[in-house]
């Protein structure tokens, strides 16, 4: 997810947009007010409510304090917590320092290969984290694992590598986050003056004492908010935890919740015991994501006001060019070239084994075969595509409302609107999956539990956050003089919209639409939750070949996903940087 | 043809309350270039915002052709839209995604004209603007320059009843401002249309105005024609925003001359100068600008003609055209601007004439 420019920067969006009739912005603000109640509200509320009922039933009699106390007395907890500790801290402060460096490597100096490096660094969005914990373990799981392999047939030491462990957990969520901190942090980096920096150089001011004085003080708000984004989406996830952490019961919260209500001994889901850790978890990240938001906001006005980045000259890097290119290769090497590498060649064998001049008389395209025929496979097709393109609509669709009003309108109360759009930071995908239970379990079970709808409901909730800060950065950044030419050429606001807002925001929207329906493809945690027959996606089903020791089927449907995930990405990117080209 | 009663603009609230307009008072005739002129943060661009209605005034009243279009009493407020007010703005806010066609023919779409009488239209347009060949590149394509001129022809091509211009030229470089200055003003003569102009820029003012507003913190210090303004200031802040001026403190020796003189003590001597406005008192300032005054070598100066001193060179400038000069005159220093025809050097003593019609009488 990247940083929007936020909304301070938005004083732009003065006072006196005249055409906010009275009735139409109140309109507008009562519709989506309740559109984001019924989204991030009630399934919050019926959680916190079932946290209260004996049997975390939200329609039971009485309210006890009985799950508090049986969570709290759990030994588990306190493990728990530092294991979620350990984990997020880890893996985002190694992610912040790595893509810190990535970023400035190909910003700000004269490394060889920049563009290359800047694309390689970006491309591994394209491997869902599941399919990266996969991959890592088809390399490194102790007894299995190819390079284990290797290493034992040239030194004779057995599992040197245990990826089934916190540092194992900690390093493929690593290499998962490292794209996105990267894109935040390339722009924070591009958008402030290389000009700031020269002017202390010209004072005099050495390189270090240049970083230290200007460069970081000036990144500090942008850093400071990468990692706070790091730390909450590293709280929420749940694809890695799950699969390399859960098998040998190293639990965070998120895999805490799944296990409380789909492992649990009595074999019941726990939702009384889950509505207590989601309600403390809720409680925890609030903050964090408040503090988010203000400081996306307050990073967008400084990187706004200093936004002067052309023909500066690129640190010279010397002898030591095409070491800084070595080093930022690394990273393609282990997000990408192993894991596609690893997952091409087992999908490809007949069983998991090592390669080697024996194993290569074993290569088959059965695997393939197998999947592509399968009737299973062509529903999660349809029911992944038809879910997050509805979801793609969706969020496109609430975003652009809901920024022309943030940014644009400003009604009353549009502040408490733009906290609420990110709100669902504060919500795990196991949390909101289980909030959505209880909501729909509760609504018409038969209409929507299960089903694909629901899917694109909680794909939706959990996007939206995204859209609204992508489009109010857009919005912001495309001058509202643009819609006063045309008001004042005597266009009514249907017709601005139609010919001038509207056609100025569509790469943005295009963007949106495109980042949305990628992570609805690769959406694990909540195509998981809410899983049911009728809507099993593409994620699910990988998801169900490897719990089932399916190895050589999983890396068959991953080397696919990928590849799917791949050429979007990649549209993506082009969309993106034509909307920067404006 | 346009009028302004009392209009106020409060920002903010509480503590961080600002007036932007503190109760202004307009009257723009049919037809003529009225420019809006004051320092960065006076609230020229809220007046003209207020009078294009993206602005809503606190209240007062606002009519276009003897039709109100704001009004706090009545509570009465017609949007933009429906104001046939056009408008340029600073930044050109030229459409990025249209072709220039598409940019300038915009506002005939909104009247739904048809496509071969909005053809001709836009080609007349361009034609004026001097961009007829430009019609099908897109608009990102264009210089500033050009840029403006989609802008202006954008503006012009409804034939609205007032054209608005917000600071137009200061994105231009310099050469190419002065350029378009009078294109404007021809343009503006051509099409007779009532033009309010926004600038800070008082060399713009003065050469392509009708009358001149002059703000100052939110307030209106003075209109008038640019000469009268220029020659015949009522007020020290017109006499300095608008070109260079020595205000030099004297007293009244005799309130009435003839031919609207009066005749008062500086401190170099006694001047006789124009009385403009009664001013309060007995403390008075004396305008007189410095290109306005008279050098001579003191040898060649006839002796007793009035407003003429004797003074001290104590510095000179050399600027090309003109040479600028620090007189020491009694008490005072003052500056003056003489022809490069003649050079003074620092620490001749020169005859300075100040002639009495240039010499002007303000309040202290």
């Amino acid at each position: 997810m990247i940083s929007g420019t936020g909304m301070a920067a938005a004083s732009a969006g003065a006072p006196g947009w005249r055409w906010r009739g009275p009735r139409l912005s109140a309109w507008s603000t009562a519709a989506l007010g309740a559109i984001l109640a019924w989204l991030i509200g009630v399934p919050l509320a019926l959680m916190a409510i079932s946290s209260l009922k004996p049997d975390g039933m939200v329609f039971d009699p009485g309210i006890v304090l009985d799950n508090y106390q049986t969570v709290i007395q759990d030994d588990m907890l306190a493990a728990v917590l530092r294991n979620t500790a350990v984990f997020v801290g880890a893996s985002a402060s190694i992610a912040l320092v790595a893509a810190f460096a990535l970023a400035w490597l190909t910003e700000r100096t004269d490394m060889p290969c920049r563009r290359a490096v800047r694309a390689m660094t970006i491309l591994p969005m394209a491997m869902p984290p599941l399919l990266l914990a996969m991959a890592w373990a088809l390399l490194m799981s102790p007894r299995s694992g190819m390079v284990n392999g290797l290493i034992e047939s040239l030194t004779g030491l057995r599992g040197v590598f245990d990826i089934f462990s916190m540092p194992g957990m900690v390093f493929v969520q690593t290499l998962s986050m490292i794209p996105t901190a990267y894109l935040i942090l390339m722009s924070v980096i591009r958008n402030t003056s290389g000009e700031l920096e020269e002017a202390a150089r010209m004072c005099g001011a050495g390189f270090w004492k240049t970083l230290f004085r200007i460069t970081l003080p000036l990144l500090a708000p942008g850093l400071i908010a990468t990692a706070l984004f790091l730390v909450i989406a590293g709280i929420a996830t749940f694809d890695i935890p799950g699969t390399l952490g859960m098998p040998v019961g190293i639990f965070v919260v998120s895999s805490q919740i799944y296990q409380y209500v789909f492992l649990s001994v009595t074999g019941l889901p726990l939702y009384g015991q889950v509505g207590v850790i989601g309600v403390a978890l809720v409680v925890l990240m609030l903050p964090l994501v408040y503090l988010y938001q203000r400081m996306t906001s307050n990073s967008g006005r400084f990187v706004t006001i200093t936004g002067k980045g052309k023909g500066r000259s690129r640190i010279a890097l010397g002898k030591f060019r095409y070491a800084a290119l070595a080093g930022a290769s690394v990273y393609f090497l282990l997000s990408t070239v192993l894991p596609i590498g690893v997952l091409l060649w087992v999908s490809l064998m007949p069983y998991q084994t090592g390669i080697s001049a024996a194993t290569l008389q074993l290569l088959t395209l059965d695997n393939h075969r197998a999947l592509l025929s399968s009737t299973r496979l062509h529903e999660a097709v349809l029911n992944t595509f038809v879910s997050s393109a509805g979801a793609a609509v969706a969020v496109v669709a609430a975003s652009v409302w809901l920024s022309f009003l943030i940014v644009r309108v400003r009604p009353w109360g549009y502040k408490a609107m733009n906290f609420a759009s990110f709100m669902p930071l504060a919500l795990p995908g196991v949390l909101l999956g289980v909030a959505l239970t209880y909501v729909y379990l509760e609504v018409s079970p038969n209409l929507w539990f299960g089903s694909v709808g629901i899917l694109i409901v909680a794909f939706a909730t959990s996007y939206l956050t995204y859209g609204v800060q992508s489009l109010n950065s857009a919005l912001i950044q495309s001058s509202r003089v643009l819609e006063e030419a045309a008001q004042m050429s005597g266009a009514t606001l249907a017709m601005t919209l139609r010919r001038v807002s509207l056609p100025l925001l569509t790469p943005a929207m295009a963007g949106v639409g495109i980042w949305v329906f990628a992570h609805g493809l690769r959406e694990l945690t909540l195509a998981l939750m809410l899983q049911s027959d009728r809507n099993l996606t593409v994620s699910a089903l990988l998801w169900g070949y490897w719990s089932n020791g399916n190895a050589t089927g999983a890396a068959a449907v991953g080397v696919w996903l990928t590849a799917v995930m791949g050429v979007l990405v990649i549209i993506w990117q082009f969309v993106i940087d034509k909307e920067g080209g404006r | 043809m346009l009028t302004l009663s009392n209009i106020v603009k409060v920002y903010g609230r509480g503590r961080h309350q600002h007036l932007a307009l503190k109760g202004l008072d307009l009257h723009v005739e049919e037809g003529e270039f009225f420019t809006l002129l004051g320092p960065s943060g006076c609230g020229k661009t809220t007046a003209l915002r207020c009078i294009a209605g993206l602005e809503v005034p606190s209240s007062g009243e606002i009519c276009i052709g003897g039709a109100p279009v704001y009004s706090s009493e009545r509570r009465l407020r017609i949007p933009a839209e429906k104001r046939d007010v056009a408008m340029v703005f600073q930044s050109y806010a030229v459409w990025p995604h249209m072709s220039v066609a598409q940019n300038v023919g915009f506002p005939l779409d909104v009247q739904g004209l048809d496509a071969a009488q909005k053809k001709r239209r836009i080609q007349e347009t361009l034609e004026l603007v001097g961009l007829s060949a430009m019609a099908n590149r897109p608009a990102t394509d264009l210089s500033g320059g050009q840029q403006q001129r989609v802008s202006i022809a954008r503006a012009i091509i409804r034939g609205s009843k007032i054209l608005l211009l917000d600071e137009p030229l200061s994105n231009l470089d310099a050469e190419l401002r002065v350029q378009m200055r009078n294109e404007l003003r021809e343009l503006q003569q051509l099409l007779g249309v009532t033009t309010i102009f926004v600038t800070h820029d008082q060399e713009e003012a003065i050469s392509m105005s009708d009358r001149i507003a002059v703000f100052n913190h939110g307030e209106l210090v003075e209109v008038g024609r640019p000469i009268d303004l220029y020659l015949r200031p009522r007020k020290p802040f017109t006499a300095t925003f608008l070109g260079l001026a020595e205000l030099l403190p004297c007293t009244l020796l005799e309130t009435e001359g003839q031919g609207g003189t009066a005749l008062v003590k500086a401190s170099f001597g006694e001047v006789r100068a124009s009385r403009v406005d009664a001013c309060q008192g007995h403390d008075a300032r004396l305008l007189i600008r410095p290109e306005h005054i008279v050098l001579q070598p003191a040898a060649s100066a006839q002796h007793g003609q009035a407003n003429s001193y004797r003074g001290i060179v104590k510095k000179a400038a050399f600027a090309g055209r003109y040479i600028d000069y620090q007189i020491q005159l009694g008490r005072d220093t003052i500056a003056a601007q003489a022809p490069s025809t003649q050079f003074h050097q620092v620490g001749d003593e020169v005859a300075v004439h100040m002639p009495a019609d240039r010499c002007v009488l303000l309040e202290s």
